[in-house]
């Protein structure tokens, strides 16, 4: 282990959770102005939306990376430059982004669906500088995969990294579990990052031919849901790939060992999560019928192999342990159980009978804030965690552990539960108001700012704590 | 004269672009009707949907046989009641009653109620004629002229637009738009979407899958070629490793 990976994972870690302190005020903002607490307008509350949503899912994808990096570069000699010019790319993809948004008044949403860019953009610079943005941090991050991959190809064929000689059993290297997930991962974020680069140019080519040429909305959207489902699928896999690292030893129970059925589940994982955005296409109805019943059938069988061999390694990795529950482990633990739950919601969803019913109702971001915000989220505030106890200055105290969890727990989990509520009540979601019909909303939208404003102070204290222990390290 | 435009306008490949007029708002004209009352095209449209279609007494070509096929399809159809079709003239010389004859009514056989014939006014004729794609040019004293039929929602925008005679396809689109039934996908003949996940045949009113649908499956098959040459290029490395560890274990 080189200081360099160190010093490197901190910086990475430091950016991340102050873009993530800034994404969630945007977000309470945004409720707020549900709740009739502030006035921003509608436009505001657009551009909020595009900000938020964009820097939560790329803040938690290069948390995701970041951790894969630095376990990687404990068994392995990792390039390097992957990870500077991935740094350097999201930095200034970020401001690019924010100067597209709040210069230009881009508002077309994070996954930017065709046509709305052309619409929702503010000044006529605003999708340029967007589609620009997006660009320059897709290019980054798809080259910090592809720098990742060869890591592992240096050592393992590519049967090898998937663990079919486990499967087989032929003789063969073993492979942790943390290659085989880190490696089908990565060929996941490979794929959609390529959806994203088909997407921008298809994008680019119709602005250049301004209004002369247009492109095909069926196959756009198709490329927008590849790109922004698969992605939001796969860093959450990065952050498990970390967890099965991570988490026995800090049960003190043996590394987990790839048997056959987790390359079985992880294989399938790999072909399965390509398939499940179809999910978002059930009300495009020029979609090929097949397509539908791909989506829910893919949608069914996608958490199934990775969240149920995770979710049993975990119990059993925690029964009779001698584990000394820190706020990585706890946050480890807890973050599966959300991910589960959020699973469930996400399951319910993309029944296509129930999303007669639930589409476009706040049942949707209730779903994605739960495996996001309390599992994906989770995952990489522990493995950040991990890393302060073993390289930062001192442990963190018990009783700060007490009161972060309780506030990332309780504020957390009310905040979707206003969302779940929502979704129950047929309360749209991206509204910025909301109509007689379901004024509801609004008492909701100001339960949510109460018990999100909880995890925002928990998480202010978090990283109040965590560079009070750190940053240090990164200036020695 | 008028078939010979039609027909000219085929040959050079002068595809009707639908998208150009669908849902963009037609102006509110006035026309005069049979019993010299002036009205406004919104007093039909903003009740129920308009069939709306432009015709002039004294063409000696396509008005007539296209008047009597859009009265026999929609004789067909037994829904008068819930739309009106509405023929108005473009010749100012025109009387409404001469449009009756065009589309096989008469003072014996008048058109049932859902049926409108009126004389556009002069203030508004220019516009409507545009609003809706229809071409007139005077040669002889007489029109040479495309036929255009528009299918008119409550809000005046056009909910369908067909040039020329309409096929069986374009009939049963537009009946099920006329009965509110749904309409889940149709071609609207525009050649600009390159990229495009369908194909449709014209002349067998289906559809099939085309390359644009293919598309989707591009980055992972891409993803899937580099994987290959990932793994190719990093053969040396493995060897290198896999002889090191050989070594190792023989120590």
């Amino acid at each position: 282990m080189k200081t360099f990976d160190k010093k490197f994972t901190l910086l990475w870690l430091i950016t991340i959770l102050i873009v993530f302190l800034v994404a969630i005020a945007f977000g309470i903002t945004m409720r707020m102005e549900q709740a009739e607490m502030v006035d921003v307008g509608p436009l505001n509350f657009y551009i909020l939306m595009t900000s938020h949503g964009l820097l939560m899912a790329g803040v938690w994808f290069v948390a995701g990376m970041a951790g894969i990096q630095y376990i990687l570069s404990r068994y392995f000699e990792v390039p390097r430059w992957g990870s500077v010019v991935a740094y350097a790319c999201t930095l200034a993809g970020v401001v690019v982004l924010l100067i597209s948004t709040f210069l230009t008044k881009f508002h077309a949403g994070w996954y930017f669906l065709y046509p709305l860019p052309f619409y929702a953009k503010g000044a006529d610079s605003g999708p340029v500088l967007f589609l620009i943005a997006i660009a320059i941090l897709g290019a980054g991050w798809l080259l910090w995969s592809l720098v990742l991959l060869v890591t592992i190809l240096r050592k393992y064929t590519v049967t090898q990294a998937l663990a079919w000689h486990h499967i087989t059993g032929r003789p063969g290297p073993a492979v942790s579990p943390f290659i085989l997930i880190s490696f089908v991962s990565l060929i996941g974020v490979t794929a959609c990052l390529l959806a994203a680069v088909v997407l921008v140019i298809l994008y680019f080519i119709e602005l250049a031919r301004s209004g002369t040429m247009s492109n095909d909305p069926l196959l756009m959207k198709n490329l927008t849901f590849f790109f922004g489902h698969t992605l939001v699928n796969e860093m959450l896999y990065l952050g498990l790939a970390v967890l099965y690292e991570l988490f026995p030893k800090m049960a003190g129970k043996p590394a987990y060992k790839t048997s056959w059925y987790v390359a079985i589940s992880w294989n399938a994982t790999l072909l399965i999560v390509l398939f499940a955005y179809f999910h978002h296409l059930y009300m495009d109805f020029a979609q090929p019928v097949a397509f539908q019943f791909i989506g829910q059938v893919m949608s069914w069988f996608a958490p199934l192999p990775a969240a149920c061999v995770t979710i049993f390694s975990v119990l059993t990795t925690v029964y009779r342990s001698n584990m000394k529950w820190s706020l990585a482990s706890l946050l480890y633990f807890f973050g599966v159980m959300f991910w589960a739950v959020g699973g469930v919601g996400a399951i319910l969803d993309a029944v296509i009978a129930n999303n007669l019913v639930l589409h476009n109702t706040q049942w949707v971001p209730a779903h994605f804030h739960t495996y996001n915000l309390l599992g994906n989220v989770f995952f990489s505030l522990a493995f950040a965690s991990w890393f302060a106890d073993e390289y930062g200055s001192e442990k963190m105290a018990p009783s700060m552990v007490k009161v972060i969890f309780s506030l990332l727990v309780i504020g957390g989990t009310g905040f979707v539960i206003a969302f779940y509520l929502g979704g129950a009540l047929s309360v749209p979601r991206r509204v910025d108001m909301y109509s007689e019909t379901v004024d509801e909303g609004i008492s909701l939208a100001k339960m949510a700012v109460v018990f999100a404003s909880l995890y925002l102070v928990g998480m202010i204290m978090y990283t109040v704590d965590f560079t009070k222990r750190c940053a240090g390290q990164l200036f020695s | 004269m008028c078939w010979a435009a039609v027909l000219l306008s085929f040959l050079l490949g002068q595809n009707p672009n639908e998208m150009d007029y669908l849902l963009r708002k037609i102006p509110d004209a006035t026309f005069k009707t049979s019993d010299s009352s002036a009205m406004h095209i919104s007093s039909w449209y903003s009740k129920k949907p308009v069939l709306l279609t432009l015709a002039y007494g004294r063409c000696p070509g396509v008005c007539n046989p296209y008047l009597l096929q859009i009265r026999d399809q929609i004789s067909l159809l037994g829904s008068e009641k819930q739309f009106q079709v509405v023929v108005l003239s473009f010749d100012a010389e025109d009387q409404p009653k001469q449009l009756w004859r065009l589309a096989g009514f008469n003072e014996n056989s008048p058109p049932p109620a859902n049926w409108t014939f009126g004389v556009l006014e002069e203030d508004t004729r220019a516009s409507l004629l545009t609003s809706l794609g229809l071409k007139t040019q005077m040669v002889g004293g007489l029109y040479e002229h495309n036929t255009v039929l528009a299918l008119i929602g409550e809000d005046g925008s056009i909910l369908q637009w067909i040039e020329g005679l309409p096929g069986t396809a374009q009939w049963d689109r537009l009946f099920k738009e006329l009965t509110s039934e749904f309409v889940p996908v149709y071609s609207t003949l525009n050649n600009t979407v390159w990229t495009s996940c369908f194909q449709y045949d014209p002349a067998s009113g289906t559809w099939r899958m085309s390359w644009g649908l293919l598309m989707i499956l591009g980055p992972a098959l891409i993803t899937f070629f580099i994987i290959i040459i990932l793994q190719s290029i990093t053969r040396n490395d493995r060897t290198k490793n896999n002889s090191s560890i050989l070594i190792q274990n023989q120590l």
